[in-house]
């Protein structure tokens, strides 16, 4: 066997030497011979002849041995790719469509198939990370659209119990902001995630230097430890190491607080989302975990050996029903399950990859489709040479293979240039990667990436090579030698070339109809009012996350928060300034009980999204106050407690009749929150994304706060002229009340618009693009089939022009084939397009997958954009002069 | 050549090269005439079957070439029987034998 291949090797690769062997070895039995037949009388003519006719042919004989060699199958190979190559270099025009199209579709779906491997195949870079779970609440039963709210503490502890499906089970209290005390330099934000200390150890993860969280660091009184990321460790201490084992002075806006830094996080890990600058242990109180009404914390589950997703989405839906009957205010409508974490952070992104895939694999049909159409028309001017060629010995299957490397080189050719076009594409994927998991992953050039290319590439090739191959496997040689290259090539070519022609159509079609749908969308959304106004405003962010739960530090912190107000509503410039736990569009969270006063106590659900704000915060977003009023600074501690709510609430809970003057509470119904009364009624805002119906909403004065989770936490500041020209003033001010509070998070309220719509933009623009580059192919497609008919039938012309046809006729005639191939497209696409954009229905906002003007929009466009490439050819046709038309052969 | 003379049955080329190599090593002239010669020129091998024959021994491994001088000094391709070789003439020897054999009783006895 070994002596085998490098026998066949050393003929391969000394191929040169083997040959002259060859000759000297045949040489010599040839002089043997002749000497052999002299000697046995012959004349030296005779004695040649003689040995020539022994031994046979010496080509023959040669081509013999070289096939005795095993080498033959390769070199054939090599042959072929020679005489492609030569082929390829002669038609430069045909080489250049057929790589540039290949290019594009190759490039295009390589780059978008990084993508997908990046975002969903390539596991997480956990431990065993498809057994890892984030678990949420499902508040969809209670018609408030919330699918995935966040857990409780409570929730969580009864989740840790269930040993029978967890192996274990950890809760992330998340997006906390902590003011990384300055030394002497500017204070700096840090984004705090605390959590549980059996986090890391679940998800596999160790740190880059250190230790992690030990079993009793996450309980109350316990020393501070803290965790840092790379990136903070890096910017801030310059990635000394001796950093381990100090300690750092962290300021919640509170007290200030020592935490000793026990590890780095190695680079890339943030967790769960994207920006996380430090890691501390969340130490619940017993009082904390037994609240089943406060919706704020992540829980991450990790999956027993064996235990399916199914079974323990099972056994939480009994867990659930348990709940309901200890705590049937809190959990009434409530039930848990569970997403495999890939897929949690990918649930929004996921259709609209598998929708970039689908659009570049139809690109990259047309594309072939494109190219098996010139690969026919071509395949008709080089009858006579694959005729001749049959003719000589080649057998069918000779040709097909020659011919199928050919295409192979266009297709290999079209994949190599295409890994260029993929890679320059790579910063601008990185943008389409999911926001949390922008940091833990990266579109790179990796080995499935490559295969995947080349199986493309080859795919492509047999898929525009084999139809044009096939026909000469078949055909008749003498035909092909008696046909001249103009000779026609038959109903069958004909039918094949329009088969391919509609097929790219309805395929553009439907791209088109993709693209259009999306761009509907997004205008749509881009018009709905999302209840406030977001020009003109100044949003400064991170003030104190967790309010203080002693009266008098709570009181101080209210203070200062007025001063600071007071002090910015002084600026020159500023209309109206507020602070809010949370603005608009941001978060699903932050949900509470609540209880109307004389309502059954029933189990039935009263849940609202929780706010404390302070005045002015409505006037400088200018929500309109719809009854009522607004607060003001007569709601202070000791006033009467007060609530505003928004319309739906109104509506929800309180339907025909005035909510104003109503009372409700804080919490469920036993809670030992005081009775606030409703005192305004204010305009639905969208909270959780334009794309979401607005909820029931309550806000409460931050006076009167004590003892809600929210604190104001992001000032809003409305001013005269561009947000951004008062950034300094505002932070001035802000120093001059407050000198550590950090002040670097500051942004002009547009840009949480802008990044709501930021993916549906990327979205709608990426795939109208690809759309536009789809028609842009097909068109090219249209017009060379159409060109390449108006050539096959121009002796035809000829004839119908000399005895009498007008010129109009002879146009009507081509557009008419034309058309009604452009028709025939039209109509399988649209058939086609109410099945699949029916699959896109989740992608679109307000606009109906079968959306009648973006249908006819879309074919009107098409059909046209045909006529157009069908009418260039047909006007050649008819400016025939019918003397030469005749001639031609 | 006289009319006797017969094509070599197939697949028999290859025995007979390795027969006639065991006596030593060779050049494809010699083989060729050594088999026409001990045969008493009743096989007529056709001298252009020979190379490619001694170029797919050689590819399997059975004889191995080495370039040397002939008796008159010139430059010839010598091939020599491998181990391998001599087994797979035995072999080919034995099954040649009970081929011939069978052959020879169904002729006999019908």
């Amino acid at each position: 066997m070994f002596s085998d291949l490098c026998f066949r090797l050393r003929a391969l690769f000394r191929r040169m030497a083997s040959e002259t062997e060859l000759d000297v070895e045949l040489k010599f039995h040839f002089d043997s011979q002749v000497k052999k037949n002299i000697r046995s009388g012959m004349t030296p003519e005779e004695a040649v002849r003689e040995a020539r006719m022994a031994l046979g042919g010496m080509t023959q004989l040669k081509e013999d041995c070289r096939r005795a060699w095993g080498t033959a199958l390769i070199e054939m190979l090599v042959q072929d790719i020679g005489y492609g190559a030569r082929l390829l270099v002669r038609n430069p025009g045909f080489s250049t469509t057929a790589l540039l199209t290949l290019t594009l579709g190759i490039g295009a779906t390589t780059a978008i198939f990084s993508l997908v491997d990046a975002v969903l195949l390539r596991p997480l870079p956990y431990r065993d990370p498809q057994r890892l779970l984030e678990i949420y609440e499902d508040h969809s039963g209670v018609g408030l659209g919330l699918t995935y709210d966040a857990d409780t503490p409570g929730g969580y502890v009864d989740l840790k119990r269930q040993t029978q499906i967890f192996e274990d089970v950890a809760a992330v209290d998340d997006g906390n902001a902590f003011s990384l005390a300055a030394d002497g330099g500017e204070p700096r934000t840090v984004m705090d995630e605390s959590v549980t200390w059996n986090l890391f150890p679940m998800l596999g993860v160790n740190p880059l230097c250190g230790r992690l969280f030990t079993k009793d660091e996450d309980r109350p009184g316990h020393e501070h430890v803290a965790l840092l990321s790379y990136r903070l460790w890096r910017e801030r201490f310059g990635g000394d190491r001796q950093i381990v084992g100090h300690d750092i002075r962290l300021d919640n806006r509170v007290a200030i607080e020592r935490y000793t830094v026990i590890g780095i996080m190695p680079p890339h890990f943030s967790f769960p989302e994207k920006n996380a600058d430090i890691w501390i242990p969340r130490a619940f109180t017993e009082q904390q975990l037994s609240s089943h009404g406060e919706h704020y914390l992540l829980v991450f589950a990790r999956l027993k050996d064996g235990v399916t997703l199914g079974r323990a989405n099972s056994d939480m839906l009994a867990l659930a029903d348990q709940t309901r009957q200890l705590y049937p205010y809190e959990r009434s409508l409530h039930r848990f399950f569970g997403q495999p974490l890939q897929e949690a952070y990918t649930r929004d992104s996921r259709r609209g990859l598998l929708l970039l895939m689908t659009a570049v694999g139809f690109i990259l049909l047309i594309g072939c489709a494109n190219l098996a159409n010139l690969l026919l028309a071509r395949s008709v001017a080089r009858q006579r040479e694959i005729g001749l060629r049959a003719t000589l010995g080649a057998s069918g299957s000779r040709l097909v293979l020659q011919l199928l490397t050919e295409s192979a080189l266009l297709g290999i050719g079209g994949g190599l240039f295409g890994i260029g076009l993929a890679w320059t594409s790579f910063a601008f994927l990185e943008h389409l990667i999911p926001a949390d998991l922008s940091s833990t992953i990266s579109v790179s050039m990796n080995l499935e990436v490559l295969s995947f290319v080349l199986v493309v590439s080859l795919l492509s090739s047999v898929a525009f090579g084999l139809a044009p191959a096939l026909r000469f496997s078949k055909g008749d040689l003498n035909t092909f030698l008696r046909e001249g290259p103009r000779g026609s090539a038959g109903p069958r070519h004909n039918r094949l070339g329009a088969a391919l022609m509609a097929g790219e159509i309805a395929l553009s079609l439907l791209l088109l109809v993709g693209g259009g749908l999306l761009l509907k969308s997004f205008l749509r959304l881009r018009s709905i009012d999302p209840g406030f106004r977001a020009d003109h405003v100044l949003i400064m962010g991170h003030f104190v996350k967790s309010p203080p739960a002693d009266p008098g530090e709570y009181g101080e912190r209210m203070q200062i928060f007025d001063g600071m107000l007071s002090d910015v509503r002084a600026l020159p410039g500023v209309k109206h300034a507020g602070f809010t736990s949370q603005l608009p569009l941001g978060w699903a969270g932050g949900r509470a009980g609540f209880f109307p006063e004389g309502a059954a106590p029933n189990p039935a659900l009263f849940d609202a999204n929780n706010r404390v704000i302070t005045p002015g915060y409505f006037e400088a977003m200018r929500v309109p106050l719809i009854r009522g009023r607004f607060f003001d600074q007569h709601d202070g501690p000791d006033a009467p407690p007060v609530v505003i709510i928004n319309q739906t609430m109104a509506r929800t809970f309180w339907s025909n009749q005035d909510a104003i003057g109503k009372r409700m509470k804080f919490g469920g119904a036993g809670s030992h929150s005081p009775w606030s009364q409703i005192v305004g009624i204010v305009g639905d805002v969208r909270q959780v994304d334009l794309s979401l119906p607005p909820g029931p909403e309550m806000y409460f004065p931050h006076w009167q706060a004590l003892g809600n989770y929210m604190t104001p936490h992001e000032l809003v500041v409305e001013v005269e002229s561009s947000p951004m020209g008062l950034a300094n003033a505002v932070r001035h001010a802000i120093h001059s009340v407050d000198a550590e509070q950090p002040t670097d998070d500051i942004f002009p309220l547009d840009d949480l618009i802008d990044t709501d719509i930021a993916p549906r933009r990327t979205q709608a623009a990426l795939v109208s693009g690809l759309a536009l580059l789809a028609l842009m192919i097909a068109s090219v497609g249209i017009y060379g089939v159409m060109a390449y008919l108006v050539s096959q039938r121009t002796q035809e012309m000829g004839i119908r022009m000399a005895l009498g046809a007008q010129r109009r006729g002879v146009v009507m005639l081509i557009l008419s084939r034309g058309a009604k191939i452009t028709l025939l497209g039209v109509v399988i696409g649209i058939s086609a397009a109410a099945g699949v954009t029916r699959l896109m229905q989740s992608l679109l906002f307000e606009v109906s997958a079968a959306d009648p003007f973006v249908l006819v929009g879309v074919s009107t466009l098409l059909i046209l954009v045909a006529l157009v490439a069908c009418i260039v050819p047909a006007c050649r046709a008819a400016s025939l002069d019918p003397v030469r038309a005749l001639r031609a052969e | 050549m006289p009319n006797r003379a017969i094509d070599l049955p197939q697949g028999t080329l290859d025995l007979l090269i390795l027969k006639t190599l065991a006596l030593g090593p060779q050049h494809g002239w010699a083989v060729s005439e050594r088999i026409q010669q001990v045969s008493s020129e009743v096989l007529r091998v056709q001298q252009g079957s020979l190379y490619p024959a001694l170029h797919r021994l050689e590819r399997k491994g059975w004889i191995k070439a080495k370039w040397g001088s002939s008796e008159n000094n010139r430059r010839a391709k010598y091939y020599e029987l491998t181990t391998a070789g001599k087994k797979q003439l035995a072999a080919e020897e034995v099954s040649w034998k009970t081929l011939t054999d069978a052959v020879a009783l169904i002729l006999e006895t019908s």
